[in-house]
């Protein structure tokens, strides 16, 4: 037994120590860290993020510098996400960490300040951004519920049903619609669920009793397709708004002909090569994953170009920090002061299973 | 409101039970908290899933699955669990095996379809059937009835047939039934066969309802243990019934409270009623736990 | 090296919540799969604490376990009166409703969101911000936990404990209450898990509730089944075992879906290996 733990410490430090890659390209790398839910609850998106990240740098024409991503997985685990974060900074030694979901935002936007290390968090949680290195990119709750919310006084409703899954990112959308409707007096009331439910008949017969005027729908796969599922053969007949949600629904017949506010353009091309790729249509963060890796990639390259000389992370922040008018995979792309991209919303319609911009 | 809850208890309920029934079928010959039974479900609508993608016919697919998961059963049965038994094993050590046994299941599963959820029929076109006051999806109703056509059966098979009295002496005193001369291991092996045709039959079903995932099995075990126990293990009905009212007493949660309590809530009465009611709703007091 | 301390820090928490887990399994043979949601408590406590309640965090360590005490206490009393594979199934209820009330009760424990920006410990003006200043804090409540474990465990409490682990019935006819036994130890354990919980809590800076779930609690109670019940070295070197593996796996070069299913499916092996041979562990003495 002594052995084998010996045996187990040695190779351990034999690993960690063992990291001296062999330069023998002229070109410099850039190591860039992915922390990445591989495995468990949400392995299926974790997976797309990294498909997405790959696309982006097979589609990234860098001649200066090579790219290099190393992924970890965290299993969406904490504790893990913290281990994988000081292995991707101390043994791999990267330049820039990339990060996904706002649980791994959360642990490695301290580790990344402390280490002087940009990091890229595909995530909307305002809190992750804080700090000189730290950056978000995943539309802000704000203009996608203005625009839900408009959509909804359209609609002339005097009272929503809101309902949305235990899901950090989803929570932030649908805390944010349900503020603002508040504030337009605009009653709400708030039907959350556990991630793993999968029978809603009850809840949506409760809620069916209270006539509500529109009802509003923040949820992935699967519970979203039996909400989806129950809803429709309830014969619920209530105008039926979302943010994001419909565009994840598996059967993309169920969501055909419905609207629902998103980020704008340029998901489409994306999300066909990804199906393509893998076959998943589920397309949670999938854009804001393409965007954070070729913003990455362009900062780096384009400070090379302009000084020769590989650029140091308080470059590239500060680079980050100016970013304007970046056309990225969801939409048009303006950095805020603390490091939060601002993407707008649109509202779009599925057609023919597309997901296709329509004017209000 | 007060009918849509009865109808969705019935709904929820059967698929509990059927998962029940088995536990307690399961647990009469090999008597222990088998994990694995969420797995021997959860197989049976994987195996469903693959063959529809092959393109057989459905009474074949529904048939191949059946016997994969009975042989699944079997297999663990007397490849693991009845060895483990017979070198002296208590039931606290074949609780954890079983638990080693379904985690290594779960991971198998991810490897082979992939995290991915994934429905048998496409759920737009699920069929819905109008039974006079309101409409059902079709597959609800078939689990509702394999529910009841399965609890029927088991209550005649065990009762009136030469191999059902044998499981229930062996039910009542293994030791005694060894004694006696009743095979054991044949036994045995037939319930094994017998939960897996039912657990098969709930996997598929579910499969068309709500879909799968790998980590079902927990979720279709859990439920189930807590319906066979608080109904009081050591009886079919009890069993069935207890589901049955685990159902009910989820859906006045969500209706009374709210959906996200529905975890909390049937735990809280699985605790309650052990703590309170040892033997079940449906059992006389015994002396022994 | 950082790395490596980054790891040393991970594995002395969870030998803390071994060592503590063992005694309830280990030493009074109480299979709790409950340790999870007093693990949970201990770090939220520490959490709250530090962020809305502006305390420090010693303060906070003991907020968790005055808490977990409370909550032990009366969930104990519960406990008490089942044995064996019940014990396990109720005590895994008991970590479901935990799980649920931190994930729903939002005012307290902000959902789903979790709670980021938790600090680091200080004494006396210095702050433990270096993970290797962190890393002998961390130790040293371990080498407590440690002690106090091979203190009981020889004191003729503890011996009472195994007794009832054995038989308790007969214990009881001795004229022990078995009942009052089983519940002080139940009590210790959750407050000891709560001080893992503070640490993992200031270790991270962030926690949510997916953290404590049912499935941390079956972690846990592998670690021990794999060191050794009843046995405060085996605790340890479980919580070695299991908190290296995945890293161990990290370096192997495997495709990261199949790492991740690979290292699931070496837990799930070495416990069925385990019952099959030596289920009382690598270290054990008691056998379930």
């Amino acid at each position: 037994m002594k052995k084998l733990l010996l045996g187990l410490c040695v190779l351990l430090a034999l690993t960690a120590c063992d990291n001296k890659k062999e330069q023998t390209l002229s070109k410099p790398v850039i190591k860039i860290g992915v922390i990445d839910a591989l495995s468990g609850k949400y392995a299926e998106n974790g997976q797309n993020v990294r498909q997405a990240i790959e696309f982006a740098k097979q589609d990234f024409a860098s001649s200066d510098i090579d790219f290099e991503f190393v992924f970890e997985d965290y299993g969406y685990e904490t504790k893990r996400a913290a281990v994988a974060t000081n292995k991707l900074i101390n043994v791999d030694k990267v330049d820039a960490l990339i990060s996904w979901s706002s649980m791994a935002g959360n642990v490695v936007s301290p580790l990344a300040d402390k280490a002087k290390l940009v990091h890229f968090a595909i995530c909307n949680d305002a809190n992750v951004a804080k700090g000189k290195y730290n950056f978000t990119h995943f539309t802000p709750s704000g203009p996608l519920a203005e625009k839900l919310v408009k959509q909804i006084e359209n609609q002339q409703a005097k009272s929503v049903a809101l309902f949305a899954v235990y899901q950090p990112a989803l929570q932030k959308h649908t805390d944010a619609v349900e503020q603002l409707l508040q504030s337009k007096g605009i009653a709400t009331e708030r039907f959350n669920f556990n991630m793993d439910s999968l029978d809603f008949d009850l809840m949506l017969e409760k809620a069916k009793q209270h006539n509500f005027d529109v009802w509003y729908i923040c949820a992935l796969p699967p519970s979203l397709d039996i909400f989806l599922k129950t809803f429709f053969q309830k014969n619920i007949n209530v105008p039926l708004v979302a943010i994001d949600s419909l565009l994840f629904a598996q059967d993309k017949a169920i969501v055909e002909g419905m609207s629902f506010v998103t980020t704008p353009d340029g998901n489409k091309e994306l999300l066909d090569r990804l199906t393509a790729a893998n076959g998943s249509t589920n397309y949670f963060s999938v854009g804001y994953a393409y965007d954070v890796a070729s913003l990455l990639m362009k900062a780096y390259s384009d400070l090379y170009k302009t000084t020769g000389k590989i650029p140091s992370s308080d470059e590239v922040a500060d680079y980050l920090l100016a970013l304007k008018g970046y056309h990225g995979a969801v939409g048009e792309l303006v950095m805020d002061k603390d490091g939060i991209i601002m993407s707008q919303a649109v509202v779009k319609k599925m057609i023919n299973g597309i997901p296709t911009e329509v004017e209000e | 409101m007060l009918l849509h809850l009865l109808i969705n208890t019935l709904i929820v309920g059967s698929g509990y039970a059927l998962v029940a029934m088995a536990f307690r079928l399961m647990n009469s010959v090999s008597p222990f908290f088998n994990m694995t039974i969420g797995a021997i479900a959860v197989l049976g609508g994987y195996i469903a899933y693959a063959l529809l993608g092959f393109g057989l016919p459905l009474y074949l697919v529904v048939i191949i699955s059946l016997l994969a998961s009975s042989l699944f059963s079997g297999l663990l049965e007397i490849g693991i669990y009845t060895p483990m038994r017979k070198h002296g094993a208590s039931p606290m050590v074949l609780m954890v095996a079983s638990l080693g046994v379904y985690t290594i299941f779960e991971s198998v599963i991810h490897l082979i379809f992939g995290s991915q959820y994934q429905t048998l029929g496409s759920i737009s076109t699920s069929h819905m059937l109008n039974i006079g006051f309101m409409e059902i999806p079709l597959v609800q109703l078939l689990i509702i009835i394999t529910s009841f056509v399965v609890w029927i059966f088991l209550n005649y098979y065990l009762h009136h047939t030469f191999m059902g009295k044998k499981i229930r002496a062996v039910n009542d005193s293994a030791t005694l039934a060894d004694i006696i001369g009743l095979k054991n291991n044949q036994i045995i092996l037939t319930v094994a066969f017998l939960t897996g045709i039912i657990l098969g039959l709930d996997g598929i079903l579910v499969g068309y309802d709500t879909g799968l995932e790998p980590t079902l099995g927990f979720n279709l075990l859990f439920k189930g243990m807590i319906g066979a126990i608080i109904g009081g293990i050591a009886t079919l009905n009890g069993a069935f019934f207890g589901a049955m009212f685990l159902a009910l007493a989820e859906n006045v949660g969500v209706a009374l409270f709210a959906s996200e309590w529905r975890d909390l809530i049937a735990f809280v009465i699985f605790i309650a009623f052990l703590s309170l009611r040892p033997q079940g709703i449906f059992q006389k007091k015994e002396n022994n736990q | 090296m950082e790395y490596l301390i980054n790891l040393a820090i991970l594995f002395s928490i969870y030998s803390m919540l071994a060592l503590s887990l063992n005694m309830v399994i280990g030493m009074s043979g109480l299979v709790s799969l409950a340790q999870a949601a007093f693990y949970g408590i201990g770090a939220y406590a520490t959490a709250i604490g530090m962020t809305s309640l502006g305390l420090g965090f010693f303060t906070t360590i003991l907020l968790g376990i005055v808490i977990n005490v409370a909550i032990a206490f009366v969930v104990g009393k519960i406990l008490a009166r089942f044995q064996y594979d019940y014990y396990a199934i109720v005590s895994a209820g008991l970590s479901v409703i935990v799980f649920s009330i931190l994930l729903n009760w939002k005012k307290v424990t902000n959902g789903a969101l979790g709670i980021y920006g938790i600090g680091k410990p200080v004494v006396a003006g210095y702050a433990f911000y270096s993970n290797s200043a962190f890393l002998g804090l961390a130790l040293l409540f371990t080498a407590a936990i440690f002690a106090l474990y091979v203190w009981i465990d020889r004191s003729s409490f503890g011996r009472v404990l195994k007794a009832l682990r054995e038989d308790e019935r007969l214990t009881h006819v001795m004229g022990y209450k078995t009942k009052y036994y089983k519940s002080v130890i139940f009590v210790l354990s959750a407050a000891l898990s709560g001080i893992a919980g503070a640490f993992f809590a200031s270790y991270i800076a962030f926690i949510d509730p997916t953290t404590f779930q049912l499935k941390e609690g079956i972690f846990l109670f592998t670690i021990i089944i794999v060191g050794g019940l009843s046995s405060a070295v085996g605790s340890i070197v479980g919580a070695l075992i299991l908190i290296s593996l995945p890293e161990v796996l990290r370096f192997v070069g495997l495709p990261y879906e199949i790492a991740a299913q690979l290292q699931q499916i070496i837990y799930g092996a070495l416990l069925v290996l385990m019952m099959i041979f030596k289920p009382q562990g690598f270290f054990g003495k008691f056998r379930m």
